[in-house]
């Protein structure tokens, strides 16, 4: 574990003085998610030590926090005020505001929330010179210079450090309750479109074990209204998999075949490749359970649209576009935000 | 192909061309424009004076310039070529939507090419079951509504220009809208787009899916105003229309106290559709010109629009009604019928228009504070309207805090445009004060070059150009807008010392 740097000055100090001595260096939060990066052989830069929470006006929908905050202790603020994050992040009871941003892995609320940076406003980071710059702000209609807040979400550490960073709050529904519908994974998937086109107030939709789960959120005369329409029998959220699929930790993922994450625009029909599958996001996310060799399936998926990321992947695999002149291109921006290349 | 046609067609345009120039004295060199004659097909191709003026600006009107070529291009494939030919003779381009926009983005340079992709124009497809919308550059923002529509479908970002302003033009400003409080900006409805770079390599982002590895270059693309590459096509996420529908215009006694209501409703957990905000001057114009039914006994009105499930509008509108009432709010009308509610609508939307009666000119500004704000900084705006001279007349986006004070001026008055922008310039200014922003959806431009060195620090500002770099290294895709040079900015440092007003209003100052 990393040890923790007291302030954002000694950050940068350690920066600067990775650069001279060509060593790498890594953000890290809580290490929630260590499985994607097993042995880095760089210094650590803790943002453990920022932590607070610098500014919250309930009525601005707008929340300012250190980069070290925990989900769990935002969430629990915010409901005080009866609002939640926006976003629902992978290993949300321990990870960080900045590990949630910096990796963007999204729950099942993505397709009827958004993703995690539809909610970042602005951040304070360090660069790869250890200048502490700020972008974006507290305010949800801003385009004053490029969108690099944005850009640092899902970058993976790669650009920088986030020290603060700002998120779009959301008020926390009246009313949220799963119904569970017993169906086939055909039926499952014609279905999430339907409700989806029809305006339904969904905040998750996900085919499991056989049944195809959906999660209601909302005004509760909206919801009762939706969930009499939908019919199916009524689980509570906590019994509802979605906890399990938030953090992937799902029984489907512990069989120790290897997992594939696929996401496809959401109406393609069901992909009859051998393996078991679970399905999120309504359709636009599916886990693949195989031992079939990828490359026997990849086309497949490349032709409705679709890309795979083995599961976990590496840092690199996320960032990885498959694409020459991509990659090329996100090199050059690597540079820029970090031309001694000392991040990882 | 070298053909007889071709090379009338080159020897006619390079004549043409040879005049202006001698006329202007620019540097469009020979060798260039025989080059994108060539490249480009005669029709495509416009050079003369008179055939350009129609692009020698966009929305902000009070600066022209003539490009030095415009390009009409109608494919993904004749824009490679232009880019391609522009960075081998080092030629600046300027991309142009519909010219819409309202700071300047699009502004032509005299040595450049303006890279028009108005006459790409196809929807490309629309994916019902996947509500996602295929489309060109050049496709009216309200065009694609209209062809979502027969599957009860729309597409959410709805600027004022949405008649006319085109979606490559709205993903390269990160448009917003009236209804971006609840359904978002432009980056918050688009899933993917395709861009060419200016070594002409064509770039896909994104598509149908939700996720993509790599960095999020969709994103950044969002409101990077053609600075970073050319937008050839975009994937726009659909929604389905809200089964049901409610207006509100409720009238205050003082505007302190329509703000406060604003507060109010967004604090009691409702996210309106709408929430729009004007004052006294506004209301006034407005009625005078459009007859919406507005009170004019009152200093400010709201307009509150409500949407979603049958129960779920009923159970908010009575919600919002009392917490409005709460406020003070002494004239209520609610409108649940299409045409009453368009009616009300009328009247916010004839706003721009509308000052036309008011003043010969009006200066449409366009910050953002935090909306706890409001209330002091449009005092402050009447205590600047005052001290200048011009009246100031507030439309504006108050559920999200989005401002866009009109100054109202005559050109034809001695230093009337001046006063104005120096005015807009303070607004601006107040607006950071406020912990805001100087642009909630208009974009930098021209316009607010200078704001940006207030807002951003010297480093920030280097950040900025080390990123453009990574694109267009030469500096070629719209030079000289969106991000300030530092020069300019520590010029301008001194300047603030005497007072922050600017010496020399006369001289361009771009």
């Amino acid at each position: 574990m990393s040890e923790l740097e007291p302030d954002q000055d000694a950050l940068a100090a350690r920066i600067r003085e990775a650069a001279e001595s060509s060593a790498k260096c890594a953000p890290v939060g809580a290490n929630s998610k260590a499985q994607f990066e097993a042995s880095d052989d760089c210094w650590p830069l803790s943002t453990l030590a920022f932590n607070e929470v610098l500014s919250y006006e309930p009525t601005e929908l707008v929340l300012t926090a250190g980069a070290g905050a925990r989900l769990q202790d935002l969430s629990t603020l915010l409901a005080s005020e009866g609002q939640m994050l926006g976003f629902e992040a992978l290993r949300g009871e321990r990870a960080t505001l900045g590990g949630a941003v910096a990796c963007g892995i999204a729950g099942p609320a993505r397709p009827y929330r958004g993703a995690i940076r539809d909610f970042v406003l602005g951040c304070q980071v360090l660069n790869g010179r250890g200048e502490r710059l700020n972008f974006g702000g507290k305010v949800i209609k801003n385009v004053a210079g490029y969108d690099v807040s944005r850009l640092f979400s899902a970058s993976w550490g790669t650009l920088g450090v986030m020290l603060h960073i700002s998120v779009r709050v959301l008020p926390r529904p009246e009313c949220e309750i799963g119904i569970a519908l017993e169906c086939g994974v055909q039926d499952a998937l014609k279905r999430m479109c339907e409700f989806v086109r029809s305006a339904c107030p969904l905040s998750g939709a996900a085919f499991v074990d056989g049944v195809l789960h959906l999660r209601l959120a909302g005004f509760a005369s909206a919801v009762a209204a939706a969930s009499t329409q939908i019919g199916g029998s009524e689980v509570s959220i906590e019994d509802g998999p979605w906890t399990h699929l938030t953090n992937a930790s799902h029984a489907f993922f512990l069989t120790g075949m290897p997992v594939y994450r696929i996401s496809l625009p959401s109406a393609t029909l069901h992909l009859d490749m051998p393996g078991s599958w679970l399905i999120d996001w309504g359709g636009a996310l599916r886990w693949l359970a195989t031992e079939v060799p990828v490359s026997e399936w990849l086309p497949s998926v490349t032709k409705v649209g679709g890309r795979v990321l083995a599961w976990p992947p590496t840092r690199a695999d996320w960032l990885h576009s498959g694409d020459a002149v991509i990659d090329g291109l996100q090199a050059r921006i690597r540079d820029a935000f970090d031309p001694n290349g000392v991040f990882i | 192909m070298w053909s007889y046609e071709n090379y009338s067609a080159i020897a006619i345009q390079t004549s043409t061309l040879l005049a202006s120039i001698t006329r202007k004295g620019v540097a469009l060199n020979r060798v260039f424009l025989r080059a994108l004659a060539k490249a480009v097909p005669r029709e495509a191709l416009i050079t003369r004076d008179e055939a350009m003026r129609p692009f020698e600006t966009d929305g902000l009107t009070a600066k022209r310039e003539l490009p030095g070529a415009v390009v009409l291009a109608d494919s993904v494939e004749l824009i490679q070529r232009v880019l391609r030919l522009c960075k081998t003779h080092g030629v600046p381009v300027v991309a142009r939507g519909a010219g819409t926009g309202l700071s300047g983005g699009a502004r032509p340079i005299q040595e450049g090419v303006l890279l028009s992709t108005s006459r790409m124009s196809r929807i490309i497809e629309i994916d019902a079951d996947n509500r996602s919308a295929r489309v060109e550059p050049g496709v009216t923002n309200l065009a694609v509504s209209e062809a979502a529509r027969p599957h009860g479908l729309y597409y959410a970002p709805d600027p004022s220009s949405q008649l006319a302003c085109s979606i490559g033009g709205n993903l390269a400003e990160n448009a917003g809208g009236v209804h971006c409080l609840k359904y978002g900006l432009t980056v918050h409805n688009v899933t993917g787009l395709i861009f060419v770079t200016i070594d002409g390599d064509v770039i896909e982002l994104g598509g149908a899916r939700l996720e993509s590895p790599g960095y999020d270059l969709l994103a950044l693309l969002h409101g990077s105003e053609g600075m970073l590459g050319v937008i050839v096509e975009a994937r726009l996420r659909l929604l389905p229309k809200p089964p049901h529908k409610c207006v509100l215009l409720a009238g205050f006694p003082e505007i302190g106290a329509a703000a406060r209501a604003v507060n109010r409703i967004i604090a009691s957990g409702v996210i309106p559709a709408g929430l729009e905000m004007m004052d006294k001057l506004a209301i006034h114009a407005a009625e005078d010109f459009s007859r919406a039914g507005y009170p004019l006994d009152v200093e400010a009105i709201l307009l509150v629009e409500l949407d979603g499930a049958r129960e779920e509008v009923a159970e908010v509108q009575r919600k919002v009604k009392e917490l409005l009432v709460a406020e003070g709010a002494a004239r209520l009308t609610t409108a649940t019928e299409p045409e009453a509610m368009q009616r009300l609508w009328r009247g916010r939307k004839a706003a721009f228009p509308a000052m036309g009666k008011l003043a010969p000119d009006y200066y449409c500004m366009d910050g953002t504070i935090p909306r706890g704000q409001l209330e002091q900084v449009l005092t402050r705006i009447q205590v600047l309207s005052k001290q200048y001279g011009l009246q100031v007349a507030n439309v504006f986006h108050a559920g999200d805090g989005n401002l866009h004070p009109l100054i109202l001026y005559d050109a034809a008055r001695d230093r009337d445009l001046e006063k104005a922008e120096a005015l807009g310039g303070e607004i601006l200014e107040a607006c950071i004060k406020a912990g805001g922003t100087i642009t909630g959806e208009h974009g930098v431009g021209v316009e607010k070059l200078d704001q940006m060195c207030t807002q951003f620090s010297a480093a920030e500002i280097a950040q900025f150009h080390a990123l453009k770099k990574a694109f267009d290294p030469h500096g070629l895709l719209n030079p000289g807008k969106a991000v300030p040079t530092l020069a300019r900015c520590s010029e301008l440092g001194g300047m603030h010392v005497h007072g922050g007003r600017l010496p020399h209003p006369e001289l361009d100052r771009l």
